[in-house]
């Protein structure tokens, strides 16, 4: 394997390990609003996380027009608990920027 | 191979770093879907709750299997810390809930965000609502109240009712029912699907049913309408209105004697009332031989006899409208306005309509004059059958203004205010009865039918007119700490009620002379939330939150004392003093929750404190129902539930509820039997009534491509009855069951569905504690003997028996 192939490939490993875990802890707003309103939409969030898989920072890049889903969005990442870069990946980067859509759906 | 956004953006991502080039690219995870209700299979029983207090919901996947008659009440049945009945299995007749012991009417109830428990009495009737087609979600918030939510009824905890969004395409589904007691309805709903920036949805019902015991039938119509426009960039308004009209008979509650002596069928007779033909002398229906031959009422009848024996002029008739409109706005990126008008228009009478009222020639000393002549003679002291009953018009306008805002990115402020004013008509006319056992008009809307007083005014059992004012601003503030894990909740709301009630005079005791009382209650309510994440899945909460709930309007009627009649004017009376105040509760949980991909978890420990519980409650000897403080009582208990998906195509559920509800004193005073004495009734340390120790629930749903099949149990403990505890009723168990099938699409059918709902499967009898209202109790079941020789005589509480294996059969299709 060439290393280029080797670095794409423990960068999609991590990815998807990144997009696994949020998908195990994703989860439609609950409370009073998410209720009535049940809205629909996609958040864009953006988050940084640092080499040794702190998250650095994290924001919405584009909103879903509902406060609810983004504020959602977003504490689904701020949650998350990642695991350090393996070598190989974003090497020479002390932190990696990513980006997640979270589309929303109310029961249909 | 296909190349997903998250693909390629990978490869790029890749490829940039390998040539060494920018040092922060972007790697994009791709797209998370994320569905309101997750899981393989969604038993629709449960959602990962997120929040700082308890909270349980019901959602479509739930409600599109049960029976399409189904009312709210019924369909929370499962959920923990709720006990709930239906005086049928369709839900078409109503029925009571109960929330960690609180009754329907000191819970808050809204339809997408509007209250509807009454204004003046705070009841709820759940069969006028939405129907279940309609409904998106239902959730309960045990033992607290939302912040946001309007209400000043709500002393433990809110339900909301929440209708579905029109949808984005075009269709047509018609539904017919049928079922056991000749059910039969017709329900049909038309979304238009999208129309540029708006979408809008109708569905209107058609249902009759017989009762399950005894003649009669209940007949309802309903529509409910919806609209959805987007006007983009997070502006967005819903309009819905629903309008539901229904006539549906009691179904007659008994006392165990009655149930020993005449079986769990006995129910009112088909005889119908006649007159006794007036010939030249004074008549008395109520002695008329063929009347006491069908039993039809006891000879003492008068004004407030309920011994009525027959069944058509046992009616609901009722009328209602609720129209809402919910705004969204977004003002800026951080900031929304949410803005929710409403009305309410409800009119309608029930209960025991067969009263009698006897005639007089213009008498100074009673109420207006006495009731005027039936007969166009001088012949009087006629007693005659009419029909007459509690009629209750409202109309009720009311606004919820709401500010979400973020402050910063960890933290939300929620702001707003609600006001409403409630104009409640309560009147109690009287109008004719022909020989066939038909009232003249069974909503009493035409004054024209209406029977007068000698001075030329109507007849009234009673007549008041209220103005409730209901207002709250509140705040809260959420803030997120320590990376998200961490959320706490500070809400703060300042809710009052003001009570304007003019009193006409009227036949009804104590309310013989005119006068106008206003009383404002008010209250503070702090609450605090906090909510931790232990790990991916799991988490725990605490909640502390006051509650409060203003007395019912009638409170403040009936306060007339002493004086006497002249000239058919009460003259030298006092008014009395309300002895009722607000009731209040402080509620505590403690909960965890484990959340992963095949279990849903929630447990909570709770405790609540209530100070002047309100308890109405029927005094054999006065014969008047009476509100009066029970004292302080606390309950405490466990509420559990879980989802579990065990394989593919399988869902589980189930709930298990611990209530121990204690009154802490002896503050419920009643006379003796001889009237002589008052006695202190011995409460402390009673359970209290109607609030069974333990519950349990079990849900299973098996989904296998067009098929589902579905089985509910629910266990329900003893429940005490008086509030001395001194008469109980059993625990019983009832199963429900369920199953449809969904055929392939034809060119004119889409998605045809057939849905068998059996209701009891197992037929099991059981009771329900005919409990009418808040706290409303009967004191003692078998007489009293108070320490010192005073006898207090004994009452009997009436129980409403449970309706027997049922079923209904649906075939539903799309166009």
């Amino acid at each position: 394997m060439t290393p280029v192939n080797q670095t794409a490939k423990a960068e999609e490993n991590y990815i998807s390990i990144v997009r696994g875990y949020l998908n195990g802890i994703k989860r439609y707003p609950t409370g009073r609003e998410a209720s009535i309103q049940r809205p629909r939409g996609k958040t864009r969030i953006w988050f940084v996380i640092g080499r040794d898989g702190r998250l650095v920072d994290s924001g919405i890049e584009q909103s879903s027009d509902s406060l609810l889903l983004d504020r959602t969005a977003l504490a689904t990442v701020q949650r998350g608990g990642f695991p350090p870069f393996p070598e190989t990946a974003w090497s020479g980067q002390t932190s990696h920027r990513f980006t997640v859509d979270l589309e929303f759906f109310p029961t249909s | 191979m296909r190349f997903t956004q998250s693909n390629i953006s990978l490869f790029v991502s890749g490829l940039v770093l390998a040539g060494g080039a920018l040092a922060q690219s972007t790697s994009n995870v791709g797209n998370i879907s994320v569905q309101g209700n997750p899981g393989g299979v969604d038993s629709g029983l449960i959602q990962q709750e997120d929040g700082a207090k308890a909270r349980s919901s019901i959602s479509r996947s739930f409600i599109e299997k049960q029976a399409p008659t189904s009312n709210p009440f019924q369909m929370l049945n499962l959920l923990p810390g709720v006990n709930a009945y239906s005086y049928d299995a369709t839900g078409l007749f109503g029925g009571g809930i109960r929330v960690r012991g609180f009754n329907a009417d000191q819970l808050g109830f809204t339809i997408d965000g509007a209250p509807v428990n009454d204004s003046g009495n705070f009841a709820v009737y759940p069969q006028e609502y939405t129907d279940s087609e309609c409904i998106d979600n239902i959730f309960v918030t045990q033992g607290s109240t939302d912040v946001e939510a309007p209400h000043i009824g709500a002393s433990g905890g809110n339900i909301g009712i929440n209708t579905i969004t029109p949808l984005d395409e075009r269709n047509v589904r018609v539904a017919e029912t049928v079922g056991s007691n000749h059910l039969n309805r017709t329900f049909a709903r038309i979304d238009t699907g999208k129309l540029g920036v708006a979408k809008f949805a109708i569905c209107a019902s058609k249902t009759r049913v017989d009762k399950f015991k005894g003649p009669g039938h209940a007949d309802r119509d309903h529509v409910d309408f919806k609209a959805n426009i987007d006007l983009g960039g997070g502006n967005a308004i819903t309009a819905g209105f629903l309008y539901n009209n229904a006539v549906n008979p009691n179904i007659r509650a008994l006392n165990k004697n009655q149930i020993a002596l005449s079986g769990n069928n006995f129910d009112f007779g088909s005889t119908a009332p006649v007159h006794k033909p007036f010939a030249g002398a004074s008549v008395n229906d109520l002695t008329y031989a063929p009347n006491v031959a069908a039993n039809i009422t006891s000879s003492t009848g008068s004004i407030g006899d309920t011994n009525n024996g027959y069944y058509g002029l046992n009616l609901n008739p009722f009328e209602n409208a609720i129209a809402t409109l919910n705004g969204t706005f977004k003002l800026s990126d951080k900031v929304v306005l949410n803005v929710n008008p409403y009305f309410w228009y409800g009119y309608g009478t029930g209960g025991n309509e067969l009263k009698t009222l006897t005639d007089v020639a213009f008498t100074s000393t009673q109420v207006h004059g006495g009731i005027a002549p039936f007969y166009n003679s001088s012949v009087v002291g006629n007693k005659i059958y009419l029909y007459n009953g509690s009629v209750t018009q409202t109309n009720r306008p009311g606004i919820n203004v709401k500010v979400d805002a973020d402050i910063s990115s960890t933290n939300h402020l929620t702001a707003g205010i609600w006001y409403e004013r409630a104009r409640h008509r309560q009147t109690g006319p009287y109008v004719g009865i022909d020989n066939g056992g038909n009232a003249a008009d069974i909503f009493m809307r035409n004054s024209g039918q209406w029977l007068l007083y000698n001075d030329g005014t109507p007849v009234e059992s009673r007549n008041y007119l209220t103005i409730s004012t209901g207002r709250s601003e509140f705040i809260q503030d959420n803030i997120t700490l320590m990376d998200n894990r961490l959320v706490l909740a500070l809400g703060l709301s300042n809710r009052s009620i003001k009570r304007e009630l003019t009193n006409t005079a009227s036949s009804e005791s104590s309310g013989g002379a005119s006068y106008s009382i206003s009383h404002t209650y008010s209250d503070v309510l702090p609450n605090f939330g906090a909510k931790y994440q232990l790990s991916k899945g799991q988490s725990v909460f605490f909640n502390a939150a006051s509650n409060f709930r203003a007395p019912p309007n009638y409170a403040l009627s009936q306060l007339v004392t002493g004086g006497s009649y002249v000239n058919g004017v009460l003259t030298g009376w006092t008014l009395r003093n309300p002895v009722v105040d607000k009731e209040t509760s402080n509620n505590f949980d403690f909960g965890y929750r484990l959340q992963n991909e095949r279990v849903t978890l929630s447990a909570s420990l709770y405790r609540i404190d209530f100070q002047n519980r309100i308890a109405s409650s029927y005094d054999p000897v006065s014969n008047l129902s009476t509100s009066m403080n029970v004292g302080n009582s606390r309950s405490q208990g466990v509420e559990l539930e879980a989802g579990y998906v065990p394989a593919n195509r399988w869902s589980l559920y189930g709930s298990l509820t611990l209530m121990d509800s204690k009154i802490n004193e002896d503050k419920v005073i009643v006379q003796n039997t001889t009237g002589t004495t008052w006695v202190t009734l011995p409460t402390t340390g009673k359970q209290f009534p109607d609030t069974p120790r333990i519950m349990a629930a079990l849900g299973a749903q098996y989904t296998e491509g067009d098929w589902f099949a579905y089985g509910q149990a629910k266990y329900t403990g003893k429940r005490y009855t008086t509030l001395v505890n001194d008469d109980s009723i059993g625990g019983y168990t009832v199963v429900n069951a369920g199953a449809g099938y969904q055929f392939p699409s034809g060119a004119f059918f889409k998605k045809p569905l057939i849905k068998l709902n059996i209701y009891n499967l197992f037929n099991s009898g059981y009771l329900n504690l005919n409990a009418g209202s808040g706290s409303s109790f009967t004191n003692n079941a078998t007489a009293y003997n108070a320490p010192g020789g005073a006898v207090v005589g004994a009452s009997s509480p009436s129980f409403y028996v449970g309706a027997p294996r049922t079923f209904s059969l649906t075939l539903q299709s799309d166009f």
